[in-house]
């Protein structure tokens, strides 16, 4: 017996005109897979259509205020957290990418030389440097000295604030702060 | 939606918390109801309904205002849960959805009639619960929340014919889950309707 397209009447539930719902109630009297069909799907959507609606339990928008505050400070800390990954990443990524260019084509004794000569360069250099140093502290006055090292330390301290500043903000880009914006 | 609700919705995108906290007050319980018949206990329907309204805060200023709010809010939870449901793959009736009977509750006026109500319940969380995810969300869309064939096509990412051949496909497995229980159905009926007498 063909069941089609009395199924579908049954299950997509279109609007169906007078003689299609003649056919229908005729095709069921006569077909039993269609009637039990329909009288399993009608039961079905009883048992949908009946069950009560679900309540939370009291306090729902309360722990949605206390969440959101943990939310936040979860969310900061992964942020933050982030960035200093991505930072080391990229660190390594780029020591990596000189130990790849540079280690082959140097020997490991040619880097233990070139390391002591580095070191002894070095150190002739602090050595310049010191006695230039002294000669410019004799020449110059101790107010002028105590100025220029107020001025070097203030700057050194604001260069680090402000690099601490821009983490910290890199670090909770993305973070609802709707308030902020 | 009312000129409160509406103010309240302007306010939150503006970044009034509170104003927020007032339409999650007046969500609440939708949302919460699409959660627990898409994820079956009240544990994971309270964590689904917390998270739907973390991501709408954060979402807030993408939310198109042409848009039902409710409906987005809706969407929302309904794309989490089916999340949910793909990454877990288990079945999710809890055994404590049972009412439990060593608490007297001067309450409950009937607890045969309670005992029944929460068979009942958990019937029907069985045979939902059978269906796949979107299936499911479709269907509860459909029959708990009247929403049209375009209206849960929009929330759950879908074409129109793709959400009729899926309420198809999920009305046929209902129903032949029911023909399968229909015995167990009438005799939880029988016992229900004679605890009331």
């Amino acid at each position: 017996m063909k069941h089609q397209p009395y199924e579908s009447w049954i299950l997509d539930e279109v609007p169906l005109n007078e003689q299609q719902k003649q056919e229908l109630e005729a095709h069921l009297k006569t077909c039993s897979p269609c009637s039990s069909l329909q009288s399993s799907w009608q039961e079905a959507r009883k048992q949908i259509q009946s069950a009560t609606v679900r309540q939370p339990s009291a306090g729902f928008a309360m722990r949605w205020q206390t969440g959101l505050e943990e939310r936040r400070i979860a969310e900061e800390h992964r942020q933050r957290q982030n960035v200093w990954i991505w930072i080391a990443c990229v660190s390594a990524a780029v020591a990596l990418a000189l130990a790849v260019i540079f280690l082959p084509r140097i020997s490991f004794i040619q880097i233990l030389i070139d390391m002591v000569e580095s070191l002894v360069g070095l150190t002739t250099a602090v050595t310049v440097f010191l006695r230039l140093v002294t000669s410019v502290f004799r020449s110059i006055s101790p107010l002028t000295l105590v100025l220029a090292y107020l001025g070097l330390s203030t700057l050194l301290i604001l260069t680090v604030f402000l690099w601490g500043i821009s983490i910290w903000r890199m670090s909770l880009k993305g973070v609802a702060h709707y308030e902020k914006d | 939606m009312s000129v409160a609700e509406r103010e309240w919705l302007n306010l939150a995108i503006s970044g009034d918390e509170e104003a927020f906290t007032r339409l999650v007050e007046l969500y609440q319980t939708p949302v919460y109801n699409l959660c627990y018949r898409m994820l079956g206990n009240d544990h994971s329907a309270e964590d689904a309904a917390q998270e739907t309204f973390w991501r709408a805060y954060r979402n807030l200023k993408r939310y198109d205002q042409q848009r039902s709010f409710i409906t987005w809010l809706l969407s929302i939870a309904a794309h989490y849960c089916i999340d949910q449901q793909r990454k877990k793959r288990l079945p999710l009736f809890e055994m404590d959805e049972f009412p439990d009977f060593d608490i007297a509750d001067p309450e409950i006026p009937n607890p045969e009639q309670e005992y029944n109500q929460g068979e009942e319940e958990a019937a029907l969380h069985a045979l939902v619960n059978k269906l796949n995810p979107q299936d499911r969300a479709a269907v509860i869309l459909k029959y708990w929340y009247d929403c049209s064939e375009e209206e849960i096509s929009q929330m759950l990412s879908l074409t129109v014919s793709a959400v009729k051949s899926r309420l198809h496909r999920a009305r046929r497995q209902l129903a032949e889950m029911v023909s399968t229980q229909q015995p167990a159905a009438a005799e939880r009926r029988r016992r229900n309707e004679t605890s009331t007498l």
